[in-house]
Formats: C-alpha cells, structure tokens, sequence
C-alpha cells in the first residue's frame, strides 16, 4: 500500500478514527494490527520474516540484559546479528553473490555454479533489519533497558508510517513514545498534516512528474545526445530527492499526527556546502545509523589518516550495498568514500588557496560555489545509483558533457512530458529550491509568513489543487521500497 | 471555526474550477474530448444506423486507430468489391482495454458482426479486488473527485495552439466543431495537435529515438486468461468475429514483418471466433505522418484502402462462419 494512493487514505482515515476513538490502553494493540495489515498488503506471506524479527531481537534483548558475563552478553548480540543480517543476506543478497561468483569461476575457468534462489524481496526489510539491530546493540550498550512487553516492541518494529522505508528509528527515541496514555495536540496534527501534504506533493507532483522521462533515458543512454543525459541526471537528483524525502515527510507527518515522533531524515542536503555535510543532511537516519554502529566502533577518525580513509571507504561500500544488490550501488558508494577522502585530504590546501586567492572576502559567492559544486558532485554520483549497469553509468558519464545533435524540441514527448510538463517542471524545480532556500537561509521569514493566515492557507491550498491537477497518480513506487 | 472556513474555502475554490470546466468544455485536447464522446456512445448511442443491412465492422484500438481507419475509405473500398459494408472507429487514444467495450456493446445489440482488432487484450487479467486491495485505479477515483484537474494543462495547451489557430475565440469554435466531425467521420480524427511540421508531414529523413529498424514488433494474444476465454463465449454465442488486422508504423520505426504472423496463426489455430489477416503491421513513408506514431489524412486514406482490401480477400475466403452463419 503506498502513501500516494487513494487505498492509503482511506485506511489511514479509518486507523486514526478508530485510533482516537479507542480508550489509550487498546490504541497500541490496534496500531500494531494495522500495521501488519499494511505491511500484508505488500506481501503476505513475509510478515512471518516480520515476526521472526521481532521474537528473536525481543527474546534476545531480555537475554543480553540478564546476561552478567561480558563474553555472554557479545554472544548473543553475535547470534541476533547474525540472524539479522544472515536473513536479509539470504533474501537481499544471495543471488547476487552467488551471480557474481559464477562470473567470477567462469572467467577463472573454475566450474562454480551456485543456483540462484529467486526469492521474492521483502519490502523494506534493510529498513526494519537495521532498525531491529539497533535496538539488540542499544541493549548490549546498556543504553536502553530491554523492552518486557512484546506488544510494544514489536510495534517499535512494526509502526507502519516507518515500516516500508524508515526513517530508521532508535529505540531510545521511538520506545519511550509507545507507552500508553499519549495525547496529542491539535497542534501537532496540524503540523503533521502540513509536513504529509508538503512531502505528498514533492512525491506525486515532482518526483512521479520527472520519473517517466528519467527512466526512457537511462534504459538506453546510448541513444540521447549529451545534453539529454546532462537534463535526465539532473532531474534523477530532484526526483530521489522529492520521492525519498517525500515519503519521510509523510511518516513523520502521519506518525505526529497520531501523536508520534520520527527521526527528521532530509535537512535542505543540495543546500550542503560539502559532501561530508551532504551526509549530515541526507537520509540522516541511515548515515547516523552507520555512524553509530559502524564507522565509530572502527575507530573513526580517531585513528591514523590511512587508517581513517580505509573506514570511510569501508563504511560507504557498505552503505551502497545496503541500497541493492547491484554492483552500481557499490560504486555509488565508493564514489562517495572517494569524494570524502579527497575532501579530508586537501581541506588545508583548499583553505589556504581560498586564502590566497581571496575567496573568503566574498562570502557569498563562496558559499554558493561550494553549493553548485557540491550539487554537481552527488549528481555525477547519482549516475552510478541510477543507471542499470556500471557500464551504463560510464557511459553517461562520459557523454554528459558532450553537446552532441540537440534541439529543445527533442524534448518533447520524452517519457510521455510534452511542452506543458516541461514548463511546469521548470517552474516545480524553481519552487522547490525557493522553499528549500528560504528554509536554509530566512528561516525567521518563513515562520513570519506562516503566521498569516493568508499566506498559510493560500500555500494549503496551493498544494492541495497542486497534487490534484498535476499529481501523477499511476501508482509509481518509491525508489527507496525497493530497499 | 478554522477549520471550517478552510473546508468553506475549499468547497468554493472547487466549485470555481468545476463552473469554468462545465463552462468552456472545448479548451481540452481534441483527444480527450473524442474520448467522451466515443464511450458515451458505447453507453448509449447507436454507432450503426443501417441495422444488419449492411456488414457491420467496427475496428478498436489505440489512437493509431483513432487516426488511421477511415470509414467513408474503407466502406468505398469494399464496395468496389463488391461488399457492402458499415464501419466505425471506435480507437480510443492510449486504450489497450477494448474488450469492456465491445462487451457492452454486445450487450446493448450494439456490436459490430466482425471486430478489427489492432492488438490483443491484456496479458493477464486484471486483479479483482480483495482485502488487500480494494482500489484499483487512482486515476479514475481522482478524477472522479476532480473532473476539472487537468484544466491548467489543457488551458496551457489551448492557450498555445490558439495563437496559430487565429485567437482564442476562433480556435475554441474550431475545437467545438471537432466533435460534429468526428460524429460525421464515424468516429475516425485526425491529430492535429501533435502535428509540429508544415502541411502535416514528417520530415522525410526524420527519425526517433525510438525507432528500432532492425527489431520488429510481433503481436501475440494470451489465451489462457479469462478475459480470453470470456470474450470468446460472448463473441461465439452472437456468431462475431474478431478479425486481427495490421497496424502501421514509419518506414525505419521498426524492421519489415513478413505477411502472416505464424505464431499468432498458431495460437488462434482452432478458435471460431478469433483469426488474423495479413501482417502485424504495414511500413509507411514518413510523408504519410502527421508526428512520430499517427498518419496524416493522406496516410490514413491509404492505409484503410489497403486494410479494405486486405478484408475484402479475407471476407470473401471466409463468408461464412464455421456454423453455416453468414455474415
């Protein structure tokens, strides 16, 4: 069931009804029903994965925390990341290693042939697998106290605004909201309608608006000119952008609406003046997730440069796995290992050029500099995210800049967008970084402007007609489900 | 009270939007408004006035139908042949789900004695809703909801087409003219509106991205679904037959098909009601497009003759049906 459609609504309408009308004591076991029904009207069968989660990671918390010996208490966080990740390995990864070891034997010569299992992919499992293991290492660290209600926690793993496709919670952050007897405020549900309106529109009007044309051309790069592939790249930025922080932005919009709070997961990331600030910008909840859990116990930056390198290299392979089981997921992620390798590196070389040359006498200007380049950075790198194959992604990339036979209207009719879309798409990019702009630099303006009545309702109903006469409601996934 | 005067204002803004929709109807796409009209016809009209004088031959498809089958052509055609034939074009742009249609048609006594079918119906059958899924089409409820939510586009559009049509005022009486010729062309409209090139003809030596010279697009039809099956009952029980007929393409859009799709053949081998003439489709010159994928007047003139002809030689192999049931 996505957000966007309108099977979405009105079982959303119907939860929150019942939610509001139940005495607080019935409102968690009917939440956690809910969301069972939703994640079965993905796929049915693997809620068992669900609850196989949920009782290994709750029987193991409880055993870790009456665990006294410190070789006991490891052994069982081993055994529950172990079956954590052995399952999504099994279901997320096998045949593509298994793919990747045939090619590898044959080429060698070796008679490898390990059968693919053609397993189903569960949606969102990286998702609730990540957020599982993080509860299992917070009780390990004796951060948090192990849950004793298994209804709760597995609601902690199940809630459905998260489920699907996060924000990747914390269980020192979601648990504590799970307890009984929460009240929300009218506030809050007005705040989390405004955030699921503004993030619905960034999905069904932006995102669903670019995809078609983005897919026509990377499903065969080869036959575009330069600057249709330059146009296509740069409308995949916007589009994951406005699919992924789209659908956090209507988690979070419809958990506060029900009196819940989420991990903020997209901070304004184009507006980011470096690509080590892109991370502290994009998907958040996933970065910290590897922050926390990953790059800090390798020792960080706290160690020797080399070594410090080979950790970031390390945690972003990791992180591009973790997106798919592609090799182009991979190379996404090392591009951006490399990017934050060479920005460590020569960060006293470039502050001592800037000096040189001036630059910081224009602050401005520098600013917006390390934006655009930043910008194109993770747009050049979004080619390997995007393209079907690494050879694909070469060779968009090195085509990109060539001008090649181009004229305006070979635009027309690309991925079914005509004059009106193309206008319209100029003019949605333009909105988009103007509220995104405002966000970042007059955040006081915004706040002045929101209190009039005037402006606020004008900007509600600016996008409520917005998604109705320019919503693409063909059920177009999010990227990020399929993660 | 907020609240209220929020919805209040909601309500007002719609019906703004819904008055200017009702009002203005001819400001949507020639397509969109030939789309209405077809399916109302399909609802409540009478597409054959002839009764069962005549043969009665209705060919369904995509918009390639919609501006390719000429009915006055292809009627002059067969009886040139010595046939005497009624047809209509009941080509709808973007549809792929014809069978809805003629199954009302069928049970409304409205439905033709031999369908031309561009293509066949969908692969698998549509899902029937369940627990998990009880709203299948977005769409449709969103414009259930909003009628008027392609508005902005449409304006757009008019507002640019207008200016090379003479000014808003002559080129809305235009559009409102469309549907009065459509009804007299039997359901056949010339797109004009994706027609980019002077005297709506392609450039000779155009070409698209999208063109795949050396692949061909072979049509085939799923026999096992229940549409499949159902359709066939139907089609038996009022002795119809489904004729496959060619498409068309540009001459470099896609490589040469030889003239009978053997494995088509195979597939409807047996059936009563289901059988195929000629190619999948026919290669034209780009002269003969007014934009990448639709004829021109002229090319559509010459392929219905050629479909004519290709049903004239068809209907005279096959008068009757397999139960002694002439056509």
């Amino acid at each position: 069931m996505l957000f966007n459609t309108f099977q979405f609504l009105v079982f959303f309408v119907v939860v929150l009804t019942v939610f509001f009308a139940l005495p607080a004591r019935w409102r968690h076991p009917f939440l956690l029903a809910a969301s069972y029904y939703f994640y079965m009207c993905w796929s049915t069968g693997y809620i068992l994965v669900i609850w196989a989660i949920t009782l290994v990671d709750f029987a193991v918390g409880l055993l870790i925390e009456k665990s006294e010996t410190l070789l006991s208490r490891r052994l069982l966080l081993g055994g529950s990341i172990v079956c954590n990740f052995g399952l999504l390995f099994v279901l997320k990864y096998a045949d593509f290693f298994g793919a990747t070891l045939n090619s590898a034997g044959s080429r060698l010569g070796l008679p490898v042939h390990i059968p693919a299992l053609h397993l189903l992919l569960p949606v969102g499992i990286s998702f609730h697998t990540f957020q599982a293991v993080s509860y299992t290492i917070e009780v390990y660290r004796r951060r948090v106290p192990a849950e004793r209600d298994l209804m709760k926690y597995a609601l902690y793993v199940a809630i459905f605004p998260q489920m699907v496709a996060g924000p990747i919670e914390r269980p020192y952050n979601l648990l504590p909201q799970l307890d009984p007897g929460k009240r929300v405020s009218f506030e809050r549900f007005r705040s989390g309608l405004q955030t699921a309106l503004w993030g619905l529109f960034k999905k069904a009007v932006i995102a669903d608006l670019f995809s078609s044309a983005v897919a026509k051309v990377y499903a065969s790069p080869q036959r575009f000119p330069g600057p249709i592939l330059a146009i296509a790249t740069f409308l995949f930025s916007i589009q994951i952008y406005c699919d992924f922080s789209g659908y956090s932005d209507i988690a979070i919009g419809i958990a506060r609406m029900m009196g819940y709070d989420l991990m903020i997961n997209f901070r304004t990331p184009y507006f980011a003046r470096s690509i080590a600030e892109f991370w502290q910008r994009w998907h958040i909840s996933l970065s910290t997730w590897f922050r926390d859990y990953l790059y800090i116990p390798l020792g960080g930056n706290r160690v020797a440069a080399a070594r410090w390198y080979v950790n970031i290299v390390i945690v972003f392979l990791i992180s591009g796995l973790w997106h798919g089981a592609n090799w182009t997921f991979v190379l996404w992620g090392a591009v951006h290992g490399f990017y934050l390798i060479v920005g460590a590196a020569t960060s006293g070389l470039r502050g001592r050029l800037n000096l040189a040359l001036g630059v910081v006498n224009w602050p401005l200007l520098h600013r917006a500099a390390q934006t655009g380049v930043t910008f194109l950075l993770a747009t050049a790198a979004w080619v390997f995210f995007r393209a079907n194959s690494a050879r694909d992604a070469v060779y968009i990339l090195r085509h990109i800049a060539g001008a090649g036979q181009f004229h305006l209207t070979d635009l027309y009719g690309l991925g079914g967008l005509f004059r009106f879309e193309w206008v319209l798409a100029a003019l949605l990019v333009v909105v988009l970084f103007s509220v995104e702009w405002m966000i970042v630099a007059r955040p006081p303006l915004i706040l002045r402007l929101w209190s009039e009545r005037v402006f606020r309702w004008s900007a509600y109903y600016a996008c409520i007609f917005g998604i109705v006469c320019f919503g693409v409601f063909s059920q177009v996934q999010f990227i990020y489900f399929q993660f | 009270m907020a609240a209220g005067g929020f919805l209040l204002g909601f309500v007002l803004l719609w019906c703004c939007f819904y008055l200017f929709y009702k009002g203005f109807p001819y400001v949507r796409p020639g397509a969109d408004q030939v789309t209405e009209f077809k399916l109302r016809l399909v609802r409540e009209g009478h597409p054959f006035s002839s009764g069962h004088k005549r043969l009665r031959m209705m060919a369904f498809g995509d918009s390639k139908t919609l501006a390719g089958f000429v009915p006055d052509v292809f009627e002059r055609t067969m009886a040139l042949e010595g046939i005497a034939v009624e047809s209509y074009n009941l080509g709808l742009p973007g549809d792929v789900k014809y069978v809805s249609r003629l199954e009302t048609l069928i049970a409304r006594g409205e439905a033709p004695d031999v369908a031309l079918l561009s293509f066949a119906w969908p692969d698998t059958d549509e899902a029937k809703p369940d627990a998990f899924h009880f709203i299948a089409d977005d769409d449709v409820v969103m414009t259930r909801i909003f009628p008027f939510r392609r508005l902005p586009r449409d304006l757009f559009v008019f507002a640019g087409l207008a200016r090379a049509r003479g000014g808003a005022l002559a080129f809305y009486r235009e559009a409102e003219s469309i549907l009065r010729q459509v009804e007299t062309d039997r359901g056949y409209y010339f797109i004009s509106g994706q027609s980019h090139y002077p005297g709506d003809r392609l450039p000779d030596d155009y070409k698209d991205a999208d063109d795949t010279p050396a692949l061909a697009e072979v049509r085939h039809a799923a026999t096992n679904t229940e549409t499949f099956r159902r359709l066939s009952r139907e089609l038996a029980d009022h002795h119809i037959r489904c004729v496959f007929t060619p498409r068309y393409f540009r001459e470099g859009q896609r490589a040469p098909v030889p003239d009978s799709n053997t494995a088509l053949a195979a597939t409807l081998k047996g059936s009563a009601t289901f059988t195929q003439a000629g190619p999948d489709y026919y290669l034209y010159p780009n002269r003969y497009f007014s934009d990448t994928a639709h004829l021109n007047r002229e090319g559509a003139a010459i392929y219905t003759r050629q479909l004519g002809e290709l049903m004239a030689g068809w209907l005279r192999e096959n008068g009757k049906q397999s139960d002694g049931h002439a056509f």
